[in-house]
C-alpha cells in the first residue's frame, strides 16, 4: 500500500473513532508511525473533519418539523395486511371495478356546490374512518400548487387571510364523479382544515368569485365555499369541533 | 411506537443531509417530511429493520434527485484516477467554521462532492453505509470524499478571506504532502 492509498483511504475515516475497528481503515492507520509527514496530515485532517462535523451538528433544526412528520403521518393509515399481497390488492380491484361499471348509473354532468359539499364530507368521513395518505408531504403551498399541477389536479390560486397563517401539511387527489379533486391539508394550533379544489364548471349554480358567506354544517363536519375565477373551493374542518372560522378570517368576522 | 421513534432518532439527521442538497430550509423540511411519508407507506416492505437508518437516507436521496430531475450523470472516479487529484493539507481553514458557513461552503460544491461529504460530517454513516445510500462503489466514495475535503478547506479559506479581508498568504500553512508517483497495487 504506497502512500496515495493510504491518504485516500484515511480520507474515509471518522474523526471521533468510529472507524477504528474498520480492518480496512486500520490497516493504514497502522502505517503511520513509519511515515511522518503522512502522519501530520492525518492528525490535520482529523482536526478539520472534526470542526466541520461539530458544525454540521450544530445546523438549527426547525421547531416543528417533529411535530409535522408525525402528524402527517397520522393520516397515513398503515397498510391493511390484505394490501400487501399484490395479487389480491389486484384482483379485488378488478372485482370491484366490475362491480361498479355493473351497478353505476349514469352520472348528471353538473351538480350543485350543496351536492359536491355532501358527496365530499361524506368521502372525507370515509377517507377519516379508513385512514388516507397524503401523496405529497410538504410546508410550502407554492409546492402545494406545483405538485398538483403536475398531476393534472385544479391549482388553489387563493386562499382565505385565515388560512394564510395555517401551514399545509400536505395534499392529495381524489376522485369525484370521474374528475380529479384536489385535496390540500392544513394545520393551525392543534387544529385541522381540508380544503378541497374542483373546476367550477362542475358546478352548476357556482358562480365567479363568490367570497365565503358563512360556516354551514353538513353532516356535522363545519364547512365553508367560495370561488374565484375558474375554480371552486370547499373547506371543511376535520371534526365537528374545528372553528373552520379561524381557517377563513383573521378576526373571526366573518358574516 | 415505532414510527415514533424512527422519527426520533433520524429527522435532524435527514433534516441536515436535505438542507446541505437542497440549500433551502422549507424544501429540506419537505424532503424529510416525504422520505418518512415513504416509510409509512412503503417500510414495512423492509424485512431487516436494521438497514431503516440506511432505507430512510437512500430514500430521502432518491427523492431529491428525482425531485429535481437530473439530467447529468455523476461520474464515476475510478480509485486509480484519483491518485494525482489528492489535496495537501492547509493547516488553518477551520478553527471557527460555524454551521452556516460549513452549509455555504458545502453548497459551493460540486454537487458530486456535496452528498458523500455532507453524510460523513453527520457521523452517523461509515464509508460503506454512504457507498449504499448514494449507490456508487467503495472506491469512488473515498475519492469523493478525499477530492471533495480538498474542494471544500478551498471554499472556507475563500470565505474566510473575504471575511477578514486580509492576505491568505500570511495565515496559511501549507504542509505540503505529495503522494508517490508509484503504482498502488503493485
Amino acid at each position: 500500500m504506497d502512500d496515495a492509498e493510504i491518504q485516500l483511504r484515511l480520507s474515509a475515516c471518522r474523526p471521533n473513532g468510529q472507524d477504528n475497528d474498520d480492518p480496512c481503515l486500520r490497516e493504514a492507520m497502522e502505517t503511520l508511525p513509519c511515515r511522518p509527514e503522512l502522519a501530520a496530515w492525518f492528525s490535520q485532517e482529523q482536526a478539520f473533519d472534526r470542526c466541520l462535523c461539530k458544525a454540521i451538528s450544530e445546523m438549527p433544526i426547525p421547531e416543528n418539523l417533529r411535530a409535522e412528520i408525525l402528524a402527517a403521518a397520522k393520516l397515513s393509515a398503515a397498510v391493511p395486511r390484505w394490501q400487501r399481497l399484490p395479487w389480491l390488492a389486484t384482483a379485488a380491484a378488478v372485482l370491484l371495478g366490475g362491480l361498479i361499471f355493473v351497478i353505476r348509473e349514469p352520472e348528471p354532468k353538473q351538480t350543485s356546490l350543496a351536492q359536491f359539499e355532501t358527496e365530499i364530507v361524506d368521502m372525507f368521513d370515509h377517507m377519516k374512518t379508513e385512514g388516507f395518505g397524503l401523496e405529497h408531504v410538504t410546508g410550502e403551498l407554492s409546492n402545494v400548487s406545483a405538485w398538483l399541477g403536475n398531476q393534472g389536479a385544479p391549482k388553489p390560486y387563493i386562499v382565505q387571510p385565515g388560512t394564510k397563517e395555517a401551514r399545509p401539511f400536505g395534499c392529495r387527489i381524489v376522485t369525484w364523479r370521474g374528475q380529479k379533486v384536489a385535496m390540500v391539508c392544513f394545520g393551525r394550533g392543534n387544529q385541522e382544515a381540508h380544503l378541497f379544489v374542483v373546476l367550477r364548471d362542475s358546478l352548476n349554480d357556482m358562480p365567479a368569485n363568490i367570497e365565503p358567506q358563512k360556516v354551514e354544517h353538513v353532516d356535522g363536519y363545519p364547512v365553508a365555499a367560495w370561488s374565484c375565477r375558474k375554480c371552486a373551493y370547499v373547506m371543511m374542518g376535520s371534526s365537528p369541533e374545528t372553528k373552520l372560522e379561524e381557517f377563513l378570517a383573521d378576526d373571526s368576522d366573518l358574516k | 411506537m415505532e414510527f415514533e421513534q424512527l422519527v426520533q432518532e433520524h429527522y435532524q439527521g435527514l433534516y441536515r443531509f436535505a438542507l446541505s442538497l437542497t440549500q433551502r430550509e422549507a424544501d429540506a423540511a419537505d424532503l424529510t417530511q416525504q422520505t418518512f411519508l415513504r416509510w409509512a407507506t412503503r417500510g414495512f416492505q423492509l424485512r431487516d429493520r436494521n438497514k431503516a437508518k440506511t432505507w430512510l437516507f437512500t430514500t430521502l436521496y432518491r427523492e431529491f434527485l428525482n425531485g429535481h430531475r437530473r439530467s447529468v450523470r455523476y461520474p464515476q472516479v475510478d480509485l486509480a484516477d484519483a491518485e494525482s487529484e489528492l489535496p495537501s493539507v492547509q493547516a488553518r481553514t477551520t478553527e471557527d467554521v460555524d454551521s452556516q458557513s460549513a452549509l455555504d461552503a458545502l453548497s459551493q460544491l460540486d454537487d458530486t462532492f456535496r452528498a458523500p461529504l455532507s453524510l460523513f460530517y453527520l457521523q452517523q454513516h461509515s464509508y460503506q453505509e454512504i457507498s449504499e445510500i448514494l449507490d456508487v462503489p467503495i472506491g469512488t466514495v473515498m475519492s469523493r470524499l478525499s477530492r471533495g475535503k480538498a474542494q471544500l478547506r478551498q471554499k472556507l479559506s475563500q470565505v474566510k478571506t473575504e471575511n477578514e479581508q486580509v492576505p491568505t498568504s500570511a495565515n496559511v500553512n501549507v504542509i505540503p504532502f505529495e503522494p508517490a508517483r508509484t503504482r498502488r497495487h503493485g
